[in-house]
Order: structure tokens, then sequence, then C-alpha cells
């Protein structure tokens, strides 16, 4: 048991496993973005076109997708999914086969991927609250963005590539140590999920 | 193997130097502790999770679904049944062409193509041209602020259809008439009992229109339609082909509903 646990650990703390997680993740927010990339273009093209993901009045990406959250930038926020992820995949690929990149870099794919992982939470926020209607795709990429930027976080403060003062980044891999950052993710995820359940209830399967 | 660079001058002696060896296991110590605590704590959560995942998932699939209403064709002129159960057909029974109309009241598209070809399509129903089949849809029901306005007004539509069925088109033209900005509020019940009147239906069944009776037939057929091929509104097909010309035009739709009874 005690072994098994070990093993567990020195799983997770490996290199191989953050990036074949942030490689599997980035492959699913990449489909999720090309998919609402897709319902995009259809919606303009006739906003009355019902979408497969239409399921209920809480669950209805149309209503999403036509709120102007859908595409701050003047247009369709999946685009920016569908230039970003590759580049996360790339990376995530290269360091499978062994390239180690530059402090810099990986500092600098931090810096973009935290803004990109606080415009997901941004728009999580405001369909939750503001629009009054969740996508399925868009919770992907909610989910798949937090599990990309977790790992991300990981093996940069594993590597000592975020320029943090020496205390922080000794105490930061501490945590990682009593698998801590497991722990935060887990209760982060958990308490995404239950302010969904919270929030819509049962209308989630009217 | 011992360590081959010699200590710095400020290195403390010996003595101390086993001490912080002993603090640092210790800690390594520590940390194993509480990672294995923290361990089991995801363990069992997660596993607790997926149990009542799947507990959860069982007593849904076990809960028998409601009672779904019986498909009803409404036919207005001892017309036929149409092409599936979730129309209300207008129309002579022996008219050559069978035009099959999806829409949702809400849809503004919807609206536009009434406004340019409704006329042309009650033209050729009266002419014994065409039979006309409406498939009344509540999809953007998402687009109404949640007053489920769709539903409201194929519901009052199929309502007066069935009890009513002469000014069924006439009401069908004013509820686009006076259709409401999609993503508003819809028409309130008592602007669509007003319209309804207005276009001829029977004062008792307008009164009707609040018991909500046609809903989930409104609820079935959108979902039949969907269902069966159908992936947005407006559609219209001819004799079950999709129209693929103009439908903000008049003539195009005209023109091709005339080939068609000419084949």
């Amino acid at each position: 048991m005690t072994e098994l646990m070990e093993r567990w650990h020195r799983l997770r703390q490996a290199d191989t496993w953050t990036f074949a997680t942030m490689l599997f993740s980035a492959a699913l927010s990449l489909t999720a973005s090309f998919v609402l990339s897709v319902d995009a273009v259809a919606l303009a093209a006739n906003p009355d076109v019902n979408l497969s993901c239409n399921i209920n009045a809480t669950i209805s990406c149309g209503t999403v997708g036509q709120s102007w959250q859908a595409s701050v930038f003047g247009f369709p926020n999946a685009f920016l999914g569908l230039i970003a992820e590759p580049v996360v995949i790339t990376i995530a690929l290269a360091s499978l086969a062994s390239v180690r990149f530059p402090r810099w870099f990986m500092f600098a794919a931090q810096v973009v991927y935290t803004l990109g992982f606080l415009f997901a939470y941004w728009l999580f926020y405001e369909a939750m609250f503001n629009i009054g209607a969740l996508c399925p795709w868009c919770l992907l990429v909610t989910l798949s963005t937090t599990l990309v930027f977790a790992s991300l976080t990981r093996h940069n403060i594993r590597h000592d590539n975020l320029y943090l003062p020496p205390r922080a980044q000794a105490a930061l891999l501490a945590a990682q140590r009593m698998a801590l950052d497991a722990l935060v993710v887990w209760l982060w995820l958990t308490f995404i999920v239950a302010a969904i359940v919270l929030r819509y209830g049962t209308s989630l399967f009217a | 193997m011992p360590k081959t660079t010699p200590p710095p001058a400020s290195t403390p002696p010996s003595g101390s130097r086993r001490q912080q060896l002993a603090a640092q296991q210790a800690q390594a110590a520590r940390e194993q502790r509480i990672r294995r605590r923290v361990t089991i704590i995801l363990v069992a959560t997660v596993a607790a999770t997926l149990i009542g995942v799947l507990v959860w998932v069982g007593v849904l699939a076990q809960t028998p679904k409601p009672g779904t209403p019986t498909p009803g064709t409404v036919t207005a002129n001892a017309a036929a049944a149409g092409s599936d159960a979730w129309t209300i057909t207008v129309g002579q029974t022996g008219a050559p062409v069978r035009v099959s109309v999806y829409q949702d009241y809400m849809c503004p598209f919807c609206g536009r193509f009434d406004a340019t070809n409704g006329d042309e399509l009650n033209r050729l129903v009266a002419e014994g041209t065409i039979q006309l089949e409406i498939h009344p849809m509540s999809f953007l029901d998402r687009a109404s602020n949640g007053t489920r306005y769709s539903t409201r007004a194929a519901n009052a539509f199929v309502t007066a259809a069935k009890a009513d069925p002469d000014s069924a088109m006439a009401f069908n033209d004013a509820l686009f008439a006076n259709q409401p900005t999609e993503g508003g509020n819809g028409l309130t019940d008592d602007q669509i009992a007003t319209l309804a009147t207005a276009a001829g239906v029977d004062p008792n069944v307008v009164a009707g229109f609040k018991q909500q009776a046609n809903t989930s037939w409104v609820d079935q057929g959108t979902k039949a339609d969907f269902a069966s091929g159908i992936t947005g509104t407006p559609t219209v097909l001819i004799d079950g082909k999709p129209f693929k010309g103009d439908l903000y035009s008049v003539g195009p739709l005209t023109t091709a509903i005339k080939a068609a009874a000419n084949d």
C-alpha cells in the first residue's frame, strides 16, 4: 500500500507524466475549441440553427454562443484556443522527446497560459451568472484549461522557471512533495462542479 | 560517496552538520507522512465521488419518464394525415403538392419568411395547389429570458388550430406580424390571446390557451422534427424535399411549388 502510494507519487513527479497529462488536456481543449469554432460559424450563418449541444434551456451552446461574451475580441473566443493549444501540444510533445526549453521560454509560456486560464474562468463566471446558460464544449474548455495550467505550473515550479524568491520556491516545492498540488486541483474541480449544481440544480436535466 | 567539494570556510562543525542531516530526514519523513495522508484523502474522495455518480445515474435510469402525449395530426378541410404526426395541416386532401414549414415563433427569419411568402402559401392553399403542413417548434425557448415564448406561442397556435382550423393560418400570420424581439421576453399570454381573438379564433378556445394543453405536444414535435433531420428554422420542404432557394422574396418558392405540381 505504502509502496504503491510512493510509486504513484514518483510517477506524478516525473516530467513524462506532467507532459503526458499536458498533451492529453491540450488535445481535449483543441477539440472543444474546434467544435466551438465550427458552431460559431454556423451561428453566424443562421442564428436559429439548432446545435447538437442545445439540450435544454440551461445547457445550450446556442445561447452562450450568441452572447457578446462569446466574441470579446470581435471574433469567436474559440479561435484563441485554435491558436494557443497547438503551441501547448508542441511544447508537450517536444518535452516528451527530451527537449528542454530555456527558462525564459517556459516562464513566458506560463504567463501567456495564465492569461488564458483567467480568461477561461471569466467566461465561466459570465456563463454561470450573466448569460444563465452553460455549454458542454465550453465546460470542456474550462476543465482542460485547468488541467493544462496545473501541469504547466507544476513543471515550472519543479524546475524553478518562475523567477520566484527562494523561500517561495522552496515552499512550493515542499508542497509538491506533499502532493498538495493534486489536492488543490481536486478541491478546485469539486468546487466548480458544486457551484454548477448549486446554481442550476435540477434545471440541468429538465 | 563522500563529497568531493571542500566545505566552505563558514561551514559549521561536523556535529552540527549531523544535526542538519537529521533535521532534513525528519523533514522528509514529515513530508512523506503528509503526502500519504493527502493521497488517502484524494483516493477516498475520488472513489466516493465515482460511486456517488454511478448510484445516481442508476437511480435516474430507473425513474420512469413522465407520460408522453399521443401525437395527433390536425387536419383542416378534411386533409389527409401529414408526413409526421406532429403537424398542423391545412388545405385539401387532393392537393397535388405538400409543403412543410418548420418554424419557431421566436425565429426572426421565420418572421421574414412569413412576411414575404405567407400570403403566397395561403393563396396556394385556397387554390387547392398545396396542402400546407406547419411544424411549430419550440427550441428557441432559450431566447426569451426564461418566459418560454416559443412554447407558449406554439401551444396557442396548436390549441387554436385543433379547435378552430379555419382561423389557424390568420392567427399564425398575426403571431409573425407581431413577432417580439429574439432574446426579449416575448409576448405575454394576454397579448397572444388578443392576437388570436383579432384573427378570428373562437373566444372560448382562446380562453383555453392558458391551460397549456399542447405544450408537451409542441415539445414532442420539436424533438421529432430534429430527429427527422431538420437542423434549423425556417426549413421548407416541397413534397418532403428541402427547398434550397430564396425564402425571403416572393417568386422562387411559388415557382418551385408550381413545378412540383406539374410533375
